[in-house]
């Protein structure tokens, strides 16, 4: 027996309508940004590359960033110091924090929105921030005559089991986040999640509050192998308290979120269990420390 | 896949399969020996180029992405004045990184003075968080950094009276 000897084509689109093309036409090619795939993969060399390689780095399109007066948009081949560099006074902190945790400048220089997001079988920074956010996320497939585009909402781009949900014939191109001021903005990122994804935890928080009161808070964990969780059971508990959160009011909050974190008790590892609430608890008590600060 | 791009200065050719990560092809065809071998998957920090000028690690580029464009190793960093200037910096403060992890710490610093010639101790630090060896302790890295930083300065500001 021998194996396969041929060497994989690799395809340079310049256009989305030769990308969108190509990728009609080898819906099984791997699609080349900027690497994050590889790190995410325990023995990535020799690993299964198709036949075809489709590498995105021409396609001006795919890097653009671009604001208007309610959204911002970015292309799926951004890097994340260019999204820092260009947005860094429009994006929201939490989102910022997010992206520069992502890994180190040798690796942000790299590595890309999209990429980030669609790593088939794993959820990483990126992915935690936007979910607090209304997000679309364009998709487009089709032929070059007949681009078909669709926006769909970040939250629909993931099955509930965590996996990715693209046809095979379609690509990620672009990312709009509406611009949304919260008072209270809070990341974490609690081990490495490329490096050990049964073990880290990322930790998001958007709230509004007034003088006395919280009037919205969001709150997102995400389990790299398990997907991205927001509860409204947790997010009420706070929603409407006032503030300071008393200590049986965090008690309240924190056991509904064990509650809710033990449906999933088959698919999250104890220390990311521990660590979510730590987190969780963590976060409230500094709304707490920046409410009383003022 | 034939592709051609330059090495240290010198344009080069060669014959590969598209899917070969870059570093095994500068280990394997150009006997690169300041690259090495670690995780391949971006973790270790030890396969550290210069690619366009910007330090990026050699395991995350496939081959392909090389075609056309300008790398640089250790092999020929170390020739430079910049290197001199890190290792003036480095060895003020006794900063001697293994042979193992050298070159890649020689060149993360470059790219940390690159893009802030005055770099905070954070930054030092979270630039240098991905490499694995840990021969040097922590402080004395930033130390001799911001030490190398203090002489870059000079030489820039030499260079320009002259």
């Amino acid at each position: 027996m021998t194996a396969e000897s041929r060497q994989p084509a690799v395809f340079e689109p310049t256009t989305m309508g030769e990308l969108v093309e190509l990728r009609h036409r080898m819906p099984k090619a791997t699609i080349w940004a900027g690497g994050t795939g590889l790190m995410s993969r325990y023995y990535p060399y020799p690993y299964p590359v198709s036949r075809e390689i489709i590498h995105l780095k021409y396609v001006a399109d795919l890097s653009r960033i671009s604001r208007t007066e309610r959204y911002l948009e970015i292309g799926a081949m951004a890097t994340f110091e260019h999204v820092l560099k260009t947005g860094r006074h429009i994006l929201p902190p939490v989102l910022a924090r997010a992206i520069a945790t992502a890994g180190p400048p040798i690796i942000s220089s790299q590595a890309t929105m999209g990429g980030n997001l669609c790593i088939p079988d794993l959820r990483l920074n990126l992915a935690s921030g936007l979910s607090l956010f209304s997000v679309l996320v364009e998709l487009r497939g089709g032929r070059s005559q007949s681009i078909q585009g669709r926006w769909i909402p970040f939250n629909k781009l993931y099955q509930k089991e965590g996996g990715l949900q693209i046809k095979e014939t379609e690509i990620l191109t672009r990312i709009r986040i509406s611009f949304d001021e919260g008072d209270f903005q809070f990341f974490q990122h609690i081990g490495f999640p490329y490096r050990y994804p049964n073990d880290s935890v990322l930790f998001a928080v958007f709230a509004r509050h007034g003088d006395s009161s919280v009037s919205d808070y969001r709150v997102s964990i995400t389990i790299p192998r398990v997907g991205i969780f927001r509860d409204r059971d947790v997010e009420s508990a706070v929603s409407n308290c006032s503030l300071p959160l008393t200590a049986s009011e965090i008690r309240l909050a924190s056991g509904q979120l064990r509650e809710s974190l033990q449906n999933y008790s088959d698919r999250i590892t104890p220390i990311q269990y521990a660590r979510s609430v730590r987190a969780f608890e963590r976060s409230l008590s500094l709304l707490n420390t920046k409410v009383l600060g003022r | 896949m034939d592709l051609t791009f330059t090495l240290n200065g010198k344009q080069v050719s060669c014959n590969v399969s598209a899917d070969t990560p870059l570093f095994r092809t500068l280990m394997d065809t150009f006997n690169i020996t300041s690259i090495k071998h670690g995780c391949s998957r971006g973790m270790c920090g030890n396969c550290v180029i210069l690619f366009n000028g910007k330090p990026r690690l050699s395991c995350l580029i496939p081959v392909f992405a090389a075609a056309g464009q300008e790398i640089i190793t250790y092999e020929r960093f170390q020739k430079t004045r910049e290197c001199t200037t890190i290792v003036r910096g480095f060895s003020d403060v006794h900063v001697m990184p293994c042979e193992y992890c050298a070159p890649s710490k020689m060149l993360i610093a470059f790219g940390i003075l690159n893009s802030n010639p005055e770099p905070e101790k954070e930054e030092i630090l979270e630039s240098y968080s991905f490499n694995a060896c840990s021969c040097v302790e922590p402080n004395k890295l930033v130390q001799g950094v911001m030490r190398a930083a203090v002489y870059q300065g000079r030489r820039k500001s030499y260079d320009r009276r002259k």
